[in-house]
C-alpha cells in the first residue's frame, strides 16, 4: 500500500494580516514650525529626536509623511492626536 | 522670557512684566478658529461621515478643555510669581504642552484667517494689507513664545532657528 504524500498548501492569512489598514499621513504646511512638528512626533509617538526629526524634514521636503500604519481605530487615534496640535494629519487606506 | 530652572518637566521662566502683558493679551484671542471642519481624510467617504463629527466634537472638547486651564492658570495669574520687577512663570509637563496647543491654534488659525499664504515672507512685506497687520503680529509672536517652550522642553535655552514645516 502506498501512502499518497500530503499536499502542504499555503497558509492562510488570517484577516488582519489581509487588512492593510490605514496610512496615517502627515501633511507639510508653511505655518508650523519644524521644531514645533518635532517635538510632537516625540510626544505622540514616543520617538527619540533623531527619528521625530527624520519624519519631521521628510513632511518638509517631500510634502507629506507616513507616520504610522494601523488599524482604524488606533489611525483615528493619532489623526485626533496630531490635529489637536494642529497638525494636518488625515489617515488614508493605502493605494 | 528666558529659562531660569528645568527639573524634570517643570519648567520656571523668567519674564518682565512687558513680556507678561504681551503674553496675557495674545492668550485673550484664545479660540481663533472656531469652525474648522473636521476632516479625518483627505477622500470623501460618507462611512467617515460619523467618524468626522466625533472628531469634531473631541476638538470642540478640547477648546472648552483649554479655555477652563487658560483661564485657571494663566488669565487668573496662578501660574504666574512676581520676582522683583518681573515675573516667573512656573509651568509643568501638563501646562506647558496645554500651553504650546494654545499658542499653535493661535499661530494656525491667524494663518487660517490671513487665507492659507504659502509665503510668509510675502505677508511680511510692505505690500501687505494694513487689515492683516494684527494676524501677522499674532501668528509671529505666538510662534516665538512657542520656540521658547520647545527648546526649553528639549533642554535647550536657546531657539536656534524659527524655521517653518
Amino acid at each position: 500500500m502506498v501512502v499518497p504524500k500530503p499536499t502542504i498548501g499555503e497558509k492562510t492569512k488570517d484577516e488582519a494580516a489581509l487588512d492593510p489598514g490605514f496610512l496615517v499621513i502627515v501633511w507639510n504646511d508653511p505655518v508650523n514650525l519644524m521644531d514645533y512638528v518635532t517635538h510632537v512626533f516625540m510626544k505622540v509617538f514616543g520617538w527619540n529626536k533623531q527619528k521625530a526629526e527624520t519624519h519631521m524634514l521628510e513632511v518638509h521636503q517631500q510634502g507629506k509623511s507616513v507616520v504610522a500604519r494601523e488599524g482604524f481605530e488606533k489611525a483615528e487615534y493619532f489623526v485626533h492626536r496630531l490635529q489637536s496640535y494642529h497638525l494636518q494629519a488625515t489617515m488614508e487606506k493605502p493605494a | 522670557m528666558k529659562l531660569l530652572e528645568r527639573e524634570g518637566e517643570r519648567l520656571v521662566f523668567r519674564m518682565s512684566a512687558r513680556e507678561k502683558l504681551l503674553l496675557e493679551r495674545l492668550l485673550s484671542f484664545y479660540p481663533l478658529q472656531s469652525e474648522v471642519p473636521a476632516q479625518l481624510s483627505k477622500k470623501r467617504d460618507a462611512r467617515l461621515d460619523e467618524a468626522n463629527q466625533m472628531l469634531a466634537e473631541a476638538q470642540q472638547e478640547q477648546r472648552s478643555e483649554l479655555s477652563g486651564w487658560l483661564s485657571r492658570r494663566l488669565c487668573e495669574g496662578a501660574a504666574f510669581e512676581q520676582a522683583g520687577a518681573g515675573w516667573r512663570l512656573v509651568l509643568d509637563g501638563a501646562d506647558t504642552e496645554r500651553l504650546l496647543q494654545v499658542l499653535n491654534e493661535l499661530r494656525v488659525g491667524s494663518w487660517l484667517k490671513l487665507g492659507r499664504p504659502e509665503n510668509l515672507d510675502a505677508v511680511e512685506s510692505e505690500n501687505a494689507s494694513v487689515a492683516m497687520a494684527p494676524l501677522h503680529g499674532l501668528m509671529m509672536l505666538t510662534g516665538q513664545f512657542e520656540m521658547v517652550l520647545v527648546h526649553a522642553m528639549m533642554g535647550e535655552s536657546e531657539p536656534p532657528s524659527t524655521g517653518k514645516s
